[in-house]
C-alpha cells in the first residue's frame, strides 16, 4: 500500500517538476503563498487547468507540508460544489489522501462525503464509495485505538455507519458500476468486521481482532454479526438469477478473497460457488458465460492454494474438473498446499496448547462458534439430503424426473447451458449419481425442502431459543467472548499429538499421500499392489493412510474408515465374479454401442490382474473363438505392452544393481502364457482346417520360443499339417524378424520321419523357393542334408546303418528342389559318385519324378551330361531313361550323349535312351553290343526301337530302323555278335506279333534270301515265321524251291534247316523234295527217314503219266526196299482215283508245270517270288486275300495234323493229302503256268 | 473522463503495439504490454524463434535481426514492425511487472487474458478501484493485428463515449459480440 502511494506521489511530483519552468518566479515564496496562489488560479481556471492546480495544491499540503492541511482544508472543500465531475472527484481524492495522513480530519469532512454520496453524477458516487472503502477501515482502526472517544468522533462514527448502510443498500442500485463498488465495499466490511484466523502473519490488516474488548463505542459482537449479515446479503446476491456478469464476477472475486482471508467462511464460499456453477444466471450471453466460468475456475484454483481449502478438496476439484481444469494442474497446487499445511501443523501445537490453557473461554467459544456452526448446517443439510437422495435415484425415477422437467424447459437453449454442458462421462455410475444427488440436494436445501433442510430448520428454532438465553450470559462477560479466537478445524486439536508421532515415524508422509492420490486415480494399480506386495507392506500403507486421515478430516477418505478389509480369497473371488459379469455383458454392450469400452475394460483388468482372470477370459474367448478374436487380439497386445513396460522397468532395476525377485520373473512371462493359452484354446476348439490360428500367429506382436514349439507340434499333427504349414510359410514371408528361425523350423520338418509332414514341409519349402533370399537358405539346408548321405551311418542317433527310409529323409527336399533349380543336378551327381551303393540305388529310384519335371531341354541337364563326373554314368543313364520315357530325345541331348559315349567309351547302355535319336547307321553299329546285354536291357532296346510302332505309343518321331530292317540287320551282324544273343534278339522280334506280321516277315525273308551267302539263321527264321504265320507256307515253298536253285546244300547249317522246313511243311514240300537232285534227296532221307516213306506213297498215287515226269533216279531212290509197303497203300489209291477224274485237268497242268520247271530252272527263277508281285498289284491282293482266308481255315487244322501225322495210319494220311495239295498247290500252279504262258507270248 | 487503457498481447510486439499506435493516434491514454515470460519473434524456422528478455530495447532487437538476416526479416515485416515499435517506446514491457493502474485492459488472446486476470487477482487489494479486462481474440499476424487494432480502437471509443463506463460496458460488449460472432470475447472485472 505504502509503495503504491509513494509511486503516485512521485509521479505527481514529477508532474510538478515539469511545471516548474513556468512557475520559476514562485520558487522563492513560502509554500503557503504558493498554495494560495495555486488555489486562486484554480478558482479561475478552466476544467483541465483547475485540476492541474488543485493537484499541485494537494501535493504541497498533503505530502510536503501536512501542517498546512488543516489551514486549507475548507478552501479545497469549496470545490465540492464545482460543476465538473472531475473536480468533485478530485475533492474526494483529496479527502482520501488527507485522511490517510490524518484520520481525524474525517470528522471535519464527513458531511462533504455525505453530500457527495447523493451526487447526481454516478462517477462521483462511485468515487465516494471507493473513498469510503478506504476510510471506513481506517476510521474503525483509529477508533478502536482510542481509549476515550469524544463526541465528535462518536458522531463521525455514527455518520460513517449510516453511510456504510447506505452504500450497502446500493447493492440494489440500477447502476451496474455502483453495484460493483457496493460489492467491493461489502467485501471490505466483511473482512474488517470478522476475526482474523489466528495464524495469519500480517499484523497490518484491519480486523475485529484489534478492537479492545471493552470499547466504549464499538461492540465486537455487533460488528461481527453485521459482517455476517453482510456476507449473507452478498451470498444471496450471487445466488440471484438476475445478477449481471460484471457483478457476478466482482462478487466471486470478493467471495474468494473473503474465503482466503477468513477461512471460517470457506465452507460458505465453496458452497456458494457450487450452487453458482450449477445455476449460472440465464441472462448471461455466451461470452459472459465463458468469462464467468473462467473466473470461477481462476478463483477456485486460488482457493485450492489456500490451506483452509483442504477440507473442501473434493468439492473444489469436482467443480474444477467440470470447469475443465486438468488433474495434474490441480494436483500440483494441491501438493504444494499440503506441504504448507503440514509445516503449519507442526508449528501449531504450541499455539494450540496455549489456546487450550484458557479452557473456560475456549468452551464458551465453542458454544459461540455454533454461530458459524449454524452456517455449517447448510452444508450439512445438503449432505444429509444428498445421502437421503442417493438410494432414491433409481433409473426409472430419474427418467420420470427428466420427463417431468421437459415441460419446464425453455424454448431455446440458454447460453449458459450450452456453455457448461459437458457430456456425462460415466452416466449411471456411482460417482455420477452422488454428484447428481448433491446438485439436487443443493437446490432442495436452498428451497428449504428435504430432510436436511427440515433438520436445519429445527436446529435454527432450537438455537434461537438458546440464543435468547445466551444473550443474558454474554452480556455478563462480554470481554471474555470478544477475546475468543476461532479455531479452524476445531476438532483437529485432538489429533495433533498423534500426527506428530506419525510425522516422526514416517517422514515420507507426503509420499504416502501421493500414493493415495494415485490410488484414487487408478484403483487397479492399488489392488495390484495389494496382490503383488507382501501383506506386511499392505498393512503398513493402510495404517499410514488411516492415520493421515485422522489427522485431517477429508471426506473422500472417510470411505476407508467404514470399509472393512477383505481377505485375499474374498477379494480374489469378487474380482473374478465381477470380471465374469463384465464378460457376460457382451450383448448389452453391443446393443449400447460400447463394445470398445468393454473391450478396454476387460483387457485392462486382465493385463493387470492376470491369474484367474486370464483363465476366465481365455475360456470366454474359446466359447466362440472366431467372434471373439478381436478380444484375443487386443488382449495379447496389451499383455505385450505390459510386459515390455515391465521388462524395461526390471532391466532398469537390474542395471541399478537390484536383484530380480521370482515374482518379477513370473510376471515377465505373462505375455507368453496368454499367447500359449490362446493357441492351445484355438487348437482344441477350432476345426483342424480353421485358419484362425494362423491369423493369431501372424498378428501376434512377438512370437516366443514356446509358440514356435507349439507351431512345430501343430505341424506334426497329421490333421493340422496343412494349416500348420501354411501358417509357417506365411510367418516366414511376413515376419522378417523371425524369418530365419521359422525357416529353419520348416527345413527341419522337411526331413521329418512322418511322411505326410515331410511332404507338406517340402511343399512349403518349394513354394518359398522362388524368393531368392530364402532360396539360398533352403538350398543350403537341402545340400547339407544331402551331404549327410556321405556319412558312414545316419546322423540320427539309434540308427546303425542307412536304410531306404533314412536315405529318403535326407534326399527328398533336395530332389524336390531340383526342378526349381536345375543347377543342383551337378551337386547331386558329384555326391552320387561318392555315395554308398545303397544310397546310389535309392537315389536312382527316387530320381524319376524330379528329373521328369526338369525335362530334357534344361541347359543344366545337358551340361551335366556333357561334364558327367566319372562314376555318375549310371545316374546319367537313369536320368536319360527317365526323360526319354515319354518323349523322344532332342537332338541336343542326343548329341551330348553321343559325345559322352564316344569320349569316355563307356557303357553302351547310355545310348539306349537316345536310340531313337540316332541315325540308322549308328544304331546298326551299336546293335551287336546292345544285344549282348542282359535280356531286360535288350528288351528295352527293342522296345525303344520298335516302340514307335506300338499303337499306344506317344512318341512322334520315327525309329531310325523299321521293324523289317531291324530283323534283317540282326541277321547281318552274325559275324559281329555271338549267335546266341542274335537268336534271342530275333526271338524277341518274333514275340512282337503285332509288329512282325505276315507281310513284314515275308519282306524280311525275301530280302534275306537275296543275300549271298545266306545268313546262318535264315532257315531258322523261315521256320519260325512259318510257326508264327502258317499261311506263309506257300511263300515258304517258293523260297525252298529257290533255295534248291541256289544249291542250298552247300551250307550245311542252312541245309539242315531246309530239311527241317520240308519236314514241317509236308505234304506241301513233297513237290519241292522231288525237285532235288537225287543225291540231295538221299541226304534228306538220311536226315529225316520218315520223309522217304511219305514221299514214296505220294509218288505212288501219281498217275502213270505223272510218274513219268519224275526222274528215274528219284524213283529208284524212293523204291528202294519199300515194296512191302505198297500193299497197305492200295485202298488209298482207289480213293485217289475216284477223285482223280475231277482233278484230271489240273493234274496234267501241274505235271507240265513241274516239267517246265525242270526244263527251264532259270526262267522259274526269273519268274520271281509271287509275294513280290503280290504286294504291289491290287488285283492280286484280292487273290492273296482269298488265299489267306483259305489258309486260315486250313491253319486251324494243320498244327493238329502235323502233330498227329506220325501216329496216324497211312490211309488217313493219304486221303487227306489227296484233297489238299490239289487245291492249294493247283492254284499256285495255275498262276504260275499262266504267267509262264504270258511270258512266252511276250517273247 | 480520461480512461487509462492498457493493451496486452504475448510479446508486446505486434498486436499490442499496433493497437497502441492506433489508440495513441486517436488520443487515448494508452500503454501496451506483453504477458509472456520472454519476447519472442519469428525466426528462420518456426522451431527457432528469436527470444529476447523484456529488458532488450526494440532498437537492439532491430539491429540484431538486421545483422542476422536482413533479407528475411525485411521480407516478413519484422524489421518494419520493430522500426515502428521503437518509434513508439523504447522497449517492451511486461504487464505483470507494472505497478500502474488502468481502467481498461484489453488482451489479444485468451491465454494472455488468463495471465492478466491472474496477475490482477494475485495483487493485494489496495484501492478497490475496478479494472475491466476485456479479451478480443486477434491472430498474431500483421493483417489481423491491423484489423484488431481497429476493433480495439472502436471499442475504446465507445467505452470512453459512455457516460457511465461500467453501466454500459456490458451492452457495448454484447453489441460487439453480436457483430464479431466468431471472435472469442471475454470480459471480467478486477480490482486494484
Amino acid at each position: 500500500m505504502a509503495a503504491n502511494v509513494k509511486a503516485e506521489t512521485s509521479r505527481l511530483s514529477k508532474e510538478g517538476d515539469e511545471n516548474k519552468p513556468g512557475e520559476a518566479h514562485k520558487q522563492g515564496r513560502s509554500t503557503t503563498e504558493r498554495v494560495i496562489d495555486l488555489l486562486n488560479q484554480a478558482q479561475l481556471a478552466k476544467k483541465d487547468n483547475k485540476l492541474h492546480y488543485l493537484k499541485q495544491v494537494q501535493e504541497l499540503i498533503v505530502n510536503k507540508e501536512p501542517a498546512l492541511l488543516d489551514n486549507f482544508l475548507d478552501e479545497i472543500l469549496v470545490f465540492q460544489h464545482d460543476q465538473t465531475t472531475e473536480v468533485r472527484k478530485f475533492v474526494l481524492g483529496f479527502i482520501e489522501e488527507a485522511c490517510k495522513k490524518d484520520v481525524e480530519i474525517l470528522t471535519k469532512v464527513i458531511h462533504t462525503i455525505v453530500l457527495l454520496l447523493t451526487d447526481a453524477n454516478v462517477m462521483v458516487v462511485k468515487k465516494v464509495m471507493l473513498c469510503l472503502t478506504q476510510l471506513y477501515r481506517l476510521m474503525l482502526q483509529f477508533i478502536s485505538k482510542q481509549k476515550v472517544v469524544n463526541d465528535d468522533l462518536k458522531a463521525t462514527w455514527e455518520v460513517l455507519c449510516m453511510l456504510k448502510n447506505q452504500i450497502m443498500s446500493k447493492i440494489q442500485s440500477d447502476n451496474d458500476g455502483i453495484r460493483t463498488h457496493a460489492i467491493k465495499f461489502m467485501e471490505m466490511v466483511i473482512l474488517t468486521q470478522s476475526n482474523k484466523p489466528q495464524e495469519t502473519k500480517d499484523e497490518e490488516s484491519i480486523s475485529l481482532d484489534m478492537i479492545p474488548r471493552n470499547h466504549p463505542v464499538l461492540s465486537m459482537t455487533q460488528l461481527r454479526e453485521e459482517g455476517g449479515t453482510t456476507l449473507e446479503a452478498l451470498l444471496s446476491l450471487v445466488a440471484s438469477p438476475n445478477i449481471s456478469s460484471v457483478n457476478l464476477m466482482a462478487s466471486m472475486g470478493t467471495l474468494a478473497a473473503i474465503a482466503k482471508q477468513r477461512p471460517d467462511f470457506m465452507s460458505l464460499v465453496v458452497e456458494a460457488f457450487e450452487s453458482l456453477h450449477a445455476n449460472l444466471p440465464t441472462s448471461l450471453s455466451k461470452s459472459q458465460v465463458s468469462s464467468v466460468r473462467k473466473n470461477l475456475k481462476l478463483h477456485l484454483m486460488n482457493l485450492l492454494k489456500n490451506a483452509a481449502a483442504v477440507e473442501y478438496y473434493p468439492q473444489i476439484t469436482t467443480l474444477l474438473t467440470d470447469l475443465g481444469a486438468s488433474q495434474t494442474e490441480m494436483q500440483k497446487i494441491w501438493q504444494k498446499n499440503l506441504a504448507k499445511v503440514n509445516l503449519e501443523s507442526i508449528k501449531r501445537p504450541r499455539a494450540e496448547a496455549s489456546a487450550e490453557s484458557e479452557t473456560p473461554t475456549a468452551k464458551r467459544q465453542k458454544a459461540g462458534t455454533s454461530e458459524s456452526g449454524d452456517q455449517m448446517t447448510i452444508l450439512q443439510a445438503i449432505e444429509m439430503t444428498r445421502e437421503d437422495l442417493i438410494p432414491r435415484l433409481k433409473n426409472e425415477r430419474v427418467a420420470e424426473l427428466v420427463i417431468i422437467s421437459m415441460l419446464g424447459l425453455p424454448e431455446r437453449m440458454p447460453a449458459s447451458f450450452q456453455e457448461t454442458y459437458t457430456p456425462i462421462a460415466a452416466a449411471g455410475g456411482m460417482a455420477q449419481v452422488t454428484h447428481l444427488a448433491r446438485l439436487i440436494s443443493a437446490q432442495m436445501t436452498n428451497a428449504s425442502i428435504g430432510v436436511g433442510a427440515e433438520k436445519m430448520e429445527e436446529l435454527k428454532q432450537a438455537r434461537l431459543k438458546e440464543k435468547a438465553q445466551l444473550m443474558m450470559i454474554v452480556s455478563g462477560d462480554k470481554m471474555e467472548t470478544s477475546s475468543v479466537i476461532p479455531v479452524i478445524g476445531g476438532s483437529a486439536g485432538a489429533g495433533v499429538g498423534s500426527i506428530k508421532n506419525v510425522m516422526e515415524d514416517d517422514p515420507s508422509i507426503l509420499q504416502v499421500k501421493h500414493e493415495q492420490i494415485g490410488v484414487q486415480e487408478s484403483p487397479f494399480l492399488r489392488i495390484m499392489e495389494h496382490i503383488n506386495k507382501e501383506k506386511g507392506q499392505v498393512k503398513k500403507s493402510s495404517k499410514s493412510s488411516s492415520s493421515s486421515q485422522s489427522r485431517r478430516k477429508i471426506k473422500a477418505f472417510k470411505l476407508s474408515e467404514v470399509k472393512r478389509s477383505l481377505s485375499d480369497d474374498e477379494k480374489e473371488r469378487m474380482i473374478v465374479s465381477a470380471f465374469q459379469r463384465i464378460l457376460s455383458a457382451e450383448k448389452s454392450c453391443i446393443q449400447g454401442g460400447k463394445t470398445k469400452e468393454r473391450l478396454d475394460i476387460i483387457i485392462g483388468l486382465v493385463t493387470q490382474f492376470g491369474g484367474d482372470l486370464r483363465i476366465a477370459l481365455n475360456n470366454f474367448i474359446m466359447v466362440d473363438p472366431r467372434a471373439r478374436y478381436d478380444l484375443a487380439s487386443v488382449w495379447i497386445y496389451q499383455e505385450f505392452l505390459a510386459e515390455e513396460a515391465y521388462r524395461e522397468k526390471v532391466e532398469q532395476e537390474f542395471l541399478e544393481g537390484e536383484d530380480l525377485s521370482e515374482e518379477q520373473m513370473l510376471v515377465n512371462n505373462s505375455y507368453n502364457e496368454s499367447l500359449l493359452a490362446l493357441l492351445h484354446g484355438f487348437k482344441e476348439r477350432l476345426d483342424p482346417k480353421d485358419k484362425l490360428i494362423s491369423r493369431l500367429y501372424l498378428e501376434a506382436p512377438r512370437l516366443t520360443d514356446e509358440s514356435k514349439i507349439f507351431l512345430k507340434e501343430y505341424c506334426e499333427d497329421l490333421e493340422r499339417t496343412h494349416v500348420g504349414f501354411s501358417t509357417l510359410r506365411e510367418l516366414i514371408l511376413q515376419r522378417p524378424a523371425n524369418q530365419v528361425d521359422y525357416l529353419n523350423l520348416l527345413l527341419e520338418l522337411t526331413s521329418h520321419y512322418k511322411e505326410q509332414v515331410r511332404v507338406q514341409a517340402i511343399h512349403a519349402a518349394k513354394k518359398l523357393h522362388p524368393r531368392p533370399k530364402l532360396a539360398v537358405d533352403i538350398e543350403q539346408y537341402a545340400l547339407q542334408s544331402l551331404r549327410t548321405l556321405l556319412l558312414p551311418k545316419p546322423p540320427n542317433p539309434g540308427l546303425i546303418e542307412w536304410t531306404d527310409e533314412s536315405i529318403k529323409l535326407c534326399l527328398y527336399l533336395y530332389l524336390a528342389l531340383l526342378p526349381l533349380n536345375h543347377k543342383l543336378l551337378h551337386e547331386l551327381a558329384s555326391l552320387y559318385t561318392e555315395a554308398l551303393p545303397l544310397v546310389k540305388r535309392t537315389i536312382l529310384r527316387h530320381l524319376e519324378h524330379p528329373v521328369r519335371s526338369i525335362g530334357m531341354d534344361s541347359a543344366e541337364l545337358l551340361k551335366l551330361v556333357e561334364t558327367c563326373p566319372s562314376g555318375a554314368e549310371t545316374l546319367i543313364t537313369r536320368i536319360l531313361h527317365i526323360i526319354t520315357e515319354k518323349a523322344s530325345p532332342s537332338t541336343a541331348l542326343v548329341k551330348h550323349v553321343k559325345d559322352l559315349y564316344h569320349k569316355r567309351a563307356t557303357d553302351v547302355r547310355i545310348l539306349i535312351p537316345v536310340l531313337t535319336g540316332l541315325e540308322k547307321k549308328e544304331v546298326v553299329e551299336v546293335l551287336p553290343k546292345l544285344i549282348k546285354q542282359s535280356p531286360n536291357v535288350v528288351k528295352e532296346v527293342f522296345n525303344r526301337l520298335l516302340g514307335c510302332f506300338h499303337g499306344e505309343s506317344t512318341i512322334s518321331s520315327a525309329s531310325p530302323l523299321t521293324p523289317s530292317e531291324l530283323l534283317i540287320t540282326l541277321h547281318n551282324i552274325e559275324d559281329k555278335a555271338d549267335m546266341k544273343s542274335i537268336i534271342k534278339a530275333v526271338s524277341l522280334c518274333f514275340a512282337e506279333k503285332t509288329i512282325y506280321t505276315q507281310e513284314v516277315l515275308a519282306v524280311v525273308l525275301q530280302q534275306l534270301m537275296d543275300k549271298n551267302p545266306l545268313p546262318t539263321l535264315f532257315m531258322r527264321t523261315v521256320i519260325q515265321s512259318l510257326s508264327v504265320c502258317p499261311r506263309l507256307v506257300g511263300f515258304a515253298m517258293n523260297i525252298l524251291s529257290k533255295l534248291i536253285s541256289k544249291q542250298v546244300w552247300k551250307q550245311p547249317k542252312v541245309w539242315q534247316g531246309f530239311v527241317k522246313c520240308c519236314q514241317m511243311t509236308k505234304p506241301q514240300s513233297y513237290p519241292i523234295l522231288l525237285q532235288l537232285p537225287p543225291r540231295q534227296l538221299e541226304s534228306v532221307f538220311e536226315l529225316c527217314p520218315e520223309l522217304k516213306d511219305l514221299l514214296r506213297t505220294h509218288v505212288e498215287q501219281f498217275t502213270p503219266h505223272q510218274r513219268a515226269l519224275i526222274p528215274r533216279s528219284l524213283i529208284q531212290i524212293l523204291d528202294k526196299d519199300v515194296k512191302h509197303e505198297e500193299t497197305t497203300s492200295k485202298p488209298v489209291v482207289k480213293e485217289g482215283e475216284k477223285e482223280g477224274e475231277k482233278d484230271g485237268e489240273e493234274k496234267t497242268e501241274a505235271k507240265t508245270a513241274i516239267k517246265l520247271e525242270k526244263n527251264s530252272p532259270e526262267e522259274s527263277k526269273e519268274a520271281a517270288p509271287p509275294v513280290k508281285e503280290e504286294t504291289p498289284s491290287p488285283s492280286k491282293q484280292q487273290a492273296a486275300k482269298r488265299q489267306r482266308t483259305e489258309d486260315a481255315t486250313e491253319a486251324e487244322r494243320t498244327p493238329a495234323r502235323t502233330l498227329r501225322s506220325q501216329k496216324r495210319t497211312r490211309d488217313d494220311d493219304v486221303s487227306e493229302k489227296k484233297e489238299r495239295p490239289r487245291e492249294t498247290g493247283s492254284k499256285d500252279e495255275v498262276d504260275e503256268s499262266e504267267k509262264r504262258k504270258s511270258k512266252r507270248k511276250g517273247r | 473522463m480520461d480512461l487509462k487503457i492498457a493493451v496486452v498481447c504475448s510479446s508486446n510486439q505486434n498486436r499490442s503495439m499496433e493497437a497502441h499506435k492506433f489508440l495513441s493516434k486517436k488520443g487515448f491514454n494508452v500503454k501496451s504490454y506483453g504477458s509472456g515470460n520472454q519476447v519472442k519473434l519469428p525466426g528462420a524456422s518456426p522451431t527457432q524463434p528469436n527470444v529476447y528478455s523484456f529488458h532488450t530495447t526494440y532498437d537492439e532487437m532491430y539491429k540484431d535481426l538486421l545483422r542476422k538476416d536482413r533479407q528475411l526479416y525485411t521480407q516478413n515485416g519484422i524489421l518494419h514492425m520493430l522500426d515502428r515499435n521503437r518509434r513508439i517506446k523504447a522497449r517492451p514491457e511486461r504487464f505483470q511487472d507494472t505497478k500502474e493502474n488502468f481502467d481498461i485492459v484489453i488482451t489479444a488472446e485468451e491465454r494472455v487474458y488468463d495471465q492478466v486476470v491472474e496477475s490482477l487477482e494475485s495483487r493485494e487489494p489496495v484501492t478497490y478501484s475496478p479494472v475491466h479486462v476485456i479479451n478480443i481474440d486477434i491472430q498474431d499476424n500483421h493483417e489481423e493485428a491491423t484489423l484488431g487494432a481497429f476493433l480495439v480502437c472502436n471499442l475504446c471509443e465507445q467505452i470512453s463515449k459512455a457516460e457511465d463506463t461500467e453501466g454500459e460496458i456490458d451492452e457495448i460488449l454484447e453489441a460487439l459480440e453480436r457483430k464479431q460472432g466468431n471472435r472469442n470475447i471475454l470480459h471480467t472485472v478486477a480490482f486494484y
